[in-house]
């Protein structure tokens, strides 16, 4: 008698990296059911929360955060023990954290892939460049990017596309802001290489998507649905057939015989236990509840490596006042930024770095400064227009290198309304990317130089990028890695993890992309074997 | 009863040129006269907000602010700090007796003031932010005491109005961006 399942793959977690993946499976006939820890929420009712939100620069608080499927900033969810306060903005909702990201989304480049053969340092991916190429095409058609077909997207100035593309992008890119056209050009004449930040906001209709209007929101939410977000393929997933059984947070992953997986158990608000069979079975809730579950399941951790190698593109920032008028804040919150660190051989003695140019509204911060200085009456608004129109805010993500006591951990102590553990991360800020954030501040002084600038904030310390990577890594060798190249557990041959957990070299780009790529190549090999 | 109507009705006679003129002082005595029991019995709510609104514009140097939101803000500050009244009472006393009547000589007020900056500002940041208390922010998840006030009718957008978007609005079509605004070359 043959066993029953409840669908053939059963997916946790309906994020981005989810929802596409069992999007991939439905197209390829296969049954499948998606459990999710929050709810399917309206975009009109999120873009009111954030409009009477006193909290702008908080981009949970517009989103659900219950006690029994909490955000990341939920106080006491997550206790620190390292030198770094590690406090990433994770979301539970139908669709996930892609509902409040700019949407950059960039591919690796071949070196990234190699950098402990071609650098010294970190780890080598599992597999190449060329390997994954044909995925990122699916993967930006998915999310119907917008990007140049023309530019070095290395920052090495080669005057010729790179990476190889094996298709254009899908849509072009969105025209240049006043503000990066002028500082593309100041800084552009003194050697720093001004790149394009591909962007999943087509700049034209899309997949049912209106154009970027430059609602300038991205984050914490995209008030008409341009920007890509992950309840976009979780829409396509029911279309085509598949089920999201919302309200439903894994809290186990059963084994069976033979190192598979059987079950996946999970609860409801109410406390209500169920569990679901199926032939295979994909988790999918970020970076860090995806290892979180694998240990609390006691699954997948025979190379002791779950949790551990915790990596963010951990960064610094700048503002400043230019000495001419840019008006930031006209169009999507970024656009660009300076990739000349992005590679090199330098990688082997620091991190590779980004700055990027954010063009956000700076009312609120510009305010909040000259408040602080006390300026009242009229001349407080007219410093808010003098200083709103100058402001330049840059935002450098570098580098990190996995290292296994940067961990996230279930908390031995502290459970949620649900009675599953919390978390606790120790995450240390290593001297790789001290030394590059000294680099990156030479970077300043020349950026606020050239432009005639006056500092604002130069020294900021290391601050939060939200990548999640590293903590359930991709390798070659089942002794020092959590999957192989498929992104199948080594200790479980129907376990496949789907997240930029699986990254075990992040470069400096924004990861979801890649999470995404590795997600539908997972995705074509699980529908060749169920 | 008597004096605050007549309070009443000096405070809805106030014009701009007369707030940010001679009698200021007479702002300041109104809130005396709302806040203080010694001028007059616990005023009524509509009063107290009344003149809350006065003196909010002429701290903002406004003239036309939202009477809703001096009440929002208002019943946020007084929700966020018990002293409020009080403070708010000292801030106008030290008004009337410095006869402080231009809010471009502020520094020079706070200087021989300093503990009348915060409630000042607090005020001021209120209308402009259109928030009360400190909000959490990214990276940094605590509780927080933070209040709203408003969105679009925070003070902080209308200088650059006709610039850029109040963010979640939209102002013309896809890549409107790629041009400067019209004021260019006198911003």
């Amino acid at each position: 008698m043959s066993t029953q399942y409840d669908a053939d793959v059963i997916v946790i977690g309906s994020g981005a990296i989810g929802s596409n993946l069992a999007y991939e499976l439905l197209k390829h006939g296969k049954s499948v059911i998606i459990i999710e820890s929050g709810k399917w929420i309206p975009r009109w009712k999120i873009v009111e929360n954030f409009r009477s939100s006193p909290r702008k620069n908080n981009y949970n608080d517009p989103y659900p955060d219950q006690p029994w499927a909490p955000t990341s900033y939920r106080p006491g969810y997550i206790e620190n023990t390292g030198n770094f306060q590690f406090y990433p903005g994770m979301l539970r909702l139908v669709g996930g954290t892609t509902w409040h990201w700019a949407a950059f989304t960039w591919r690796l480049l071949p070196n990234d892939m190699k950098i402990k053969t071609l650098y010294g340092v970190g780890r080598d991916w599992p597999i190449s460049y060329e390997d994954i190429e044909p995925y990122y095409v699916r993967a930006e058609y998915n999310l119907g990017v917008a990007g140049s077909d023309i530019e070095d997207q290395s920052g090495q100035n080669r005057n010729q596309p790179f990476p190889p593309r094996s298709k254009p992008y899908p849509v072009p890119p969105e025209a240049e802001t006043y503000y990066y056209q002028r500082i593309k050009a100041r800084l552009g004449a003194n050697g720093y290489h001004l790149i394009h930040e591909p962007n999943a906001r087509p700049t034209q209709y899309w997949d049912g998507r209106p154009p970027c209007s430059g609602n300038n929101n991205c984050m914490p939410v995209c008030p008409i649905g341009a920007m890509y977000s992950g309840d976009v393929h979780a829409r396509k997933v029911k279309n085509l057939g598949g089920e999201i059984i919302e309200d439903a947070t894994a809290y186990k992953l059963e084994k069976g015989e033979g190192g598979k997986i059987v079950a996946v158990h999970y609860r409801s608000s109410k406390g209500e236990e169920h569990q679901l069979t199926g032939r295979y079975f994909v988790v999918a809730c970020n970076g860090l509840e995806t290892p979180k579950l694998l240990l609390i399941s006691d699954v997948a951790n025979s190379s002791d490596q779950v949790g551990r190698n915790l990596m963010d593109h951990t960064g610094i920032g700048l503002q400043f006042i230019a000495d001419e008028p840019l008006w930031p804040g006209r169009g999507p919150v970024e656009q660009g930024g300076v990739f000349n660190r992005r590679d090199g051989d330098f990688r082997s003695q620091h991190a590779a770095m980004k700055h990027s140019l954010t063009n956000i509204v700076p009312n609120r911060p510009v305010t909040k400064y000259l408040l602080s200085k006390g300026i009242v009456g009229p001349e407080l608004d007219r410093q808010i227009r003098y200083m709103s129109a100058r402001w330049v805010d840059i935002s450098t993500m570098l580098e990190v290198l996995p290292n296994p006591t940067n961990r996230i951990q279930p908390s031995s102590t502290r459970k949620d309304a649900l009675g599953i553990p919390t978390m606790t991360i120790h995450y240390d800020i290593e001297d790789y990317i001290r030394r590059a954030a000294e680099v990156a501040k030479s970077d300043y002084a020349q950026f606020v130089k050239i432009m005639g600038g006056t500092v604002i904030e130069n020294n900021t310390g290391f601050q939060n990028r939200d990548h999640l990577m590293g903590t359930v890594l991709m390798g070659d060798n089942a002794k020092n890695s959590v999957v192989n190249h498929e992104g199948r557990c080594w200790d479980h041959p129907n376990l496949f993890l789907a997240s930029t957990g699986v990254i075990p070299a992040c470069n400096v780009v924004n990861p979801t992309l890649t999470g995404i790529a590795v997600a539908i190549r997972s995705a074509d090999i699980i529908a060749r074997e169920v | 009863m008597t004096d605050r109507r007549l309070t009443t009705a000096y405070i809805k006679g106030f014009s701009r040129r007369w707030l940010l003129g001679t009698a200021v002082s007479t702002v300041a005595f109104s809130v005396v006269a709302a806040y203080d029991p010694v001028f007059a019995t616990v005023p009524d709510a509509n009063n107290r907000e009344d003149i809350f609104l006065k003196l909010s514009e002429f701290l903002t140097c406004k003239t036309n602010l939202n009477p809703k939101l001096a009440t929002r803000i208002l019943a946020a500050l007084t929700a966020e700090d018990n002293d409020f009244s009080q403070n708010v009472l000292a801030l106008a006393k030290a008004i009337e007796k410095e006869k402080f009547t231009d809010m471009r000589s502020f520094s020079g007020f706070v200087t021989k003031h300093p503990d009348m900056k915060p409630i000042a500002m607090k005020i001021i940041s209120a209308w402009y932010l259109g928030y009360t208390g400190d909000p959490s922010e990214n990276g940094r998840p605590t509780k927080d005491n933070a209040r709203f006030v408003s969105y679009v009718g925070a003070l902080m957008y209308a200088p650059t109005g006709d610039a850029t978007v109040i963010p979640t609005f939209s102002r013309a079509h896809p890549n409107f961006w790629v041009n400067p605004p019209k004021t260019i070359f006198t911003d």
